[in-house]
């Protein structure tokens, strides 16, 4: 009888541990804690849907059940990770469309451009037509473009110097347009730090390089970070895993980076409709996403009056349409302007002509990174 | 709702199977059926109604065919084959038709704003096969409404096949057995399959998926011929994987479905792709077409116009579109050469044999994989003038180990393996709960799982 029965368990024991395994997740999923926050990668997790009619005969019940079912998997940041752990084993360099190069630098892939970057190039033409003020137009190409003794054999990406190139002629065609190409300047630099290895964007000291080329175009004296007053206010933060990382996740060779800025006062700071005495906000520096620190992170509108001391040609406002690239360029400007303006497009909602009505002598500054721009879709607001 | 998915995992599998395995026997096809309902509804809950419609004429007609047997069964059998190629033809091909009557006569007769029921074309062709078979006295009438609609939408086969036909199940509709050991088998197939899909078809499809975002154009000649292969692992490891899933279900349910391939790509002609390739559309097109075409009994002219239909509709079954036609008509031409002579070469050459079928698979994915025409004349133009770019030791790291590994497991490496550790029980649950808990692990983290058959 004993004997009988071990052999049918053994006979059947991919039935047993397949039932262990799916009634045990099944389990996890109705009695299991809900995660709400994805630490990793940065986001909100769909929680258990409600049930009611009309979700129930439009699909839509359905749509958020299957999203709530991938996102609230039992054990589902070390699923992720062993998944991570066996493309590395079978030799790929890849995950999740980031690549892991030379000495832990990761890269965005981008093979094509989208379709968006045509969009996006006539959107900034039109803005430009609409206004006889002066444009400052500038597209930061991103890290695999610049640091290529560093990006993995064959690394297929396109030219984003020839698209930025591409773009810069056409708005040559207006006079009141003026473009800074950062190329050349962050080539020269391109094995110092100027990029994180595990985030996708540049690094305080890149955006240094990025603000003194503005200046050089836009007529200004740039403030000079080796000088004393600038070096004491320099602040270093390690262990930083950026969002390459949370889409990688390999652990094998990957560098944790060290997030720099300069603790760069000023009279007041407005974001999101908060004031703030910092353009800091320093208790990001105890979390995943370290770079959200710069600025606040993204909100549709926000001013910084400067309080530093003026250097030679300080202007008064500067208005700039941004991404994140910019956040940690900004605190630079406050040593040439008093007021600048930060509107991030994505989250603006308002008309940009009232805004540039209201600021009529603003210096106007168009700056954003080369994956925004080939494929963000709110450009079409800056004539708005 | 797909296979594939956590979903399916760990919310439809317990909960069904736990009920299913709880009634008693004469509540398991209606448990079935609902369950099979929940399971086509959840995705695409309006057309139910369709399924629901062609289950109750079908049956109607079945009815109908037995009560007037010998008086007005042809008729009734050509009213309900006319409603279940009209609705096929209404939802799937419409549009097609009015597109190409526009082009070709200037007139601009508006589109018809529907999607493509899923499964359509695998339960139309399953329900004709219950009322041609009763037709032809093959089978029995079926009384229960309750069972026919359990065939016909029987959840593991109802989107992507097997194409099971009304007499491959109709004794365990009315009874069957339910053993552990079939639901050893089955759990056993259906983990195969799921990392058939999982960990091989949606890896090498990436590269795949990668090529048509880098576009055509652009591509080199070595990573064209790397697309090629990558298709043709990905379409093989997705279907077939899909059919094991399915045929594993239908052991744990009770039910032997018909294999479905059997390992197509080891083999030395065309002729025998075939046989060995979804047999089971291959042997419904067989049966229920070619043979009441008149077969090959009618002269060798008649033959190849047979077989010239065959193709023809072979093709358009996969897909409303130019390219499925020429696809289907590509396969009647070679067929043609092999029938003509060319196979006896093959049969002294073993080698060329080999390579002349791969090759010829592999061009006829290309022309299945790429629906635009000219853009497939762009692909097949780098294959031979795209040069060299400098990205290839790039995809040749990241997935030459996928490609070695569905390379050998597609030459029957695999199958040998898994015979021989078979009758090891220790050794074969350790290796299926390590795919099981990678499968999950890839699905867990899914940047690409698609489902390729949304045209058929």
């Amino acid at each position: 009888m004993v004997t009988d029965m071990y052999g049918t368990v053994k006979k059947n024991i991919f039935t047993i541990i397949f039932s262990l395994a799916v009634f045990a997740m099944f389990a996890g999923y109705l009695f299991g804690d809900e995660g709400e926050f994805s630490v990793t990668e940065n986001r909100y997790l769909a929680k258990r849907p409600s049930v009611t009619l009309s979700s129930l005969l439009d699909g839509s019940f359905m749509k958020s059940f299957e999203l709530y079912t991938e996102e609230q998997l039992p054990l589902r940041d070390g699923l992720i990770r062993l998944k991570a752990l066996c493309a590395e084993l079978a030799f790929k360099n890849e995950n999740n469309g980031i690549a892991k190069g030379k000495e832990g630098h990761l890269f965005e892939k981008l093979v094509n451009t989208d379709r968006q970057l045509m969009k996006n190039s006539a959107a900034i033409e039109n803005f430009a037509k609409q206004t006889d003020r002066d444009i400052y137009v500038c597209i930061v190409p991103n890290s695999y473009e610049i640091q290529k003794d560093y990006t993995p054999a064959g690394f297929p990406g396109i030219s984003q110097r020839e698209q930025i190139k591409g773009l810069y002629e056409k708005l040559s065609a207006y006079g009141n347009v003026h473009t800074a190409d950062l190329y050349d300047t962050l080539i020269e630099n391109a094995d110092k730090y100027i990029y994180y290895r595990t985030d996708h964007h540049w690094t305080t000291d890149g955006a240094y390089l990025g603000y003194r080329r503005l200046c050089e175009e836009m007529g200004l004296i740039p403030v000079d970070k080796d000088s004393e007053r600038l070096k004491e206010k320099r602040r270093e933060t390690e262990g930083f895993y950026g969002t390459y990382q949370s889409k990688y996740r390999g652990m094998i060779g990957v560098k944790p980076d060290t997030l720099t800025y300069y603790d760069i006062d000023v009279a007041r700071y407005e974001t999101g409709g908060r004031e703030y005495d910092s353009m800091y906000d320093t208790d990001k520096l105890d979390m995943y996403d370290k770079y959200a620190m710069f600025m606040h992170g993204n909100e549709g509108l926000s001013v910084v009056e400067a309080a530093e001391d003026k250097v030679k040609g300080r202007k008064d406002e500067l208005i700039i349409f941004k991404d994140s690239y910019a956040n940690c360029m900004i605190p630079f400007f406050t040593y040439d302007y008093d007021r600048i303006t930060v509107i991030d497009l994505r989250y603006y909602p308002d008309p940009v002509s009232e805004l540039l009505k209201e600021h009529k002598d603003a210096d106007i500054l168009l700056f954003y990174n080369f994956m925004h721009f080939n494929e963000d879709n709110h450009f079409y607001r800056l004539t708005s | 709702m797909i296979f594939s998915s956590l979903l399916f995992l760990f919310w439809f599998m317990p909960v069904f199977f736990l009920i299913y395995y709880l009634v008693p026997m004469r509540a398991k096809n209606f448990v079935l059926l609902v369950g099979s309902m929940v399971f086509y509804g959840w995705g695409e809950p309006k057309y139910l109604i369709l399924l629901v419609i062609s289950i109750l004429v079908n049956y109607l007609a079945g009815l109908l065919i037995h009560r007037f047997r010998g008086r007005a069964d042809r008729i009734i059998l050509i009213c309900a084959l006319v409603f279940d190629i009209g609705m096929l033809f209404f939802f799937k091909y419409i549009n097609f038709f009015i597109e190409n009557i526009n082009t070709l006569t200037g007139s601009s007769m508006a589109e018809v704003d529907i999607t493509l029921p899923l499964g359509i074309s695998f339960y139309t062709f399953q329900i004709m096969s219950y009322v041609i078979d009763l037709y032809r006295g093959k089978v029995e009438v079926e009384r229960s409404v309750i069972n026919l609609g359990t065939y016909l939408c029987m959840f593991p086969q109802l989107i992507a096949g097997p194409i099971v036909v009304y007499s491959d199940v109709s004794a365990a509709l009315k009874g069957r057995k339910i053993s552990v050991s079939a639901i050893e088998e089955g759990l056993c197939t259906f983990t195969l399959g799921l990392g058939s899909k999982v960990l091989i078809a949606n890896n090498a499809g990436e590269l795949w998926r990668e090529l048509e975002k880098t576009g055509y154009e652009n591509i080199s000649a070595p990573l064209a011929w790397l697309g090629m292969l990558a298709f043709t692992l990905q379409i093989y490891f997705d279907f077939n994987g899909y059919s094991m899933m399915a045929i594993g279900l239908g052991k744990m349910l009770g039910f032997e479905f018909p294999k479905n391939f059997d390992l197509p790509y080891i083999s030395s002609s065309i002729t025998e792709y075939w046989r060995r390739w979804h047999m089971t559309l291959s042997g419904w097109f067989r049966d229920y077409l070619y043979i009441p075409l008149g077969g090959n009994r009618r002269g060798k002219a008649r033959v190849i116009f047979n077989l010239f239909i065959v193709w023809f509709v072979t093709g358009f079954w996969h897909g409303a579109d130019w390219n499925f036609i020429l696809w289907g008509l590509y396969f009647f031409v070679l067929l043609m050469i092999e029938r003509a002579g060319f196979c006896r070469i093959l049969e002294r050459r073993k080698i060329f044999a080999h390579v002349y079928s791969l090759l010829a698979i592999g061009f006829g994915w290309m022309l299945f994989a790429i629906t635009d025409l000219r853009q497939l004349a762009v692909y097949l133009g780098r294959l031979f003038t795209g040069g060299v770019s400098g990205s290839e030791p790039y995809y040749l790291r990241n997935y030459f180990a996928v490609m070695l590994l569905g390379c050998l497991l597609s030459s029957g490496l695999g199958n040998r393996l898994y015979d021989r550790i078979r009758k090891r029980n220790g050794v074969t649950a350790v290796m299926l709960t390590g795919i099981l808990i990678l499968s999950v692990a890839f699905l867990a983290d899914a940047s690409y799982n698609p489902f390729l058959y949304f045209r058929f």
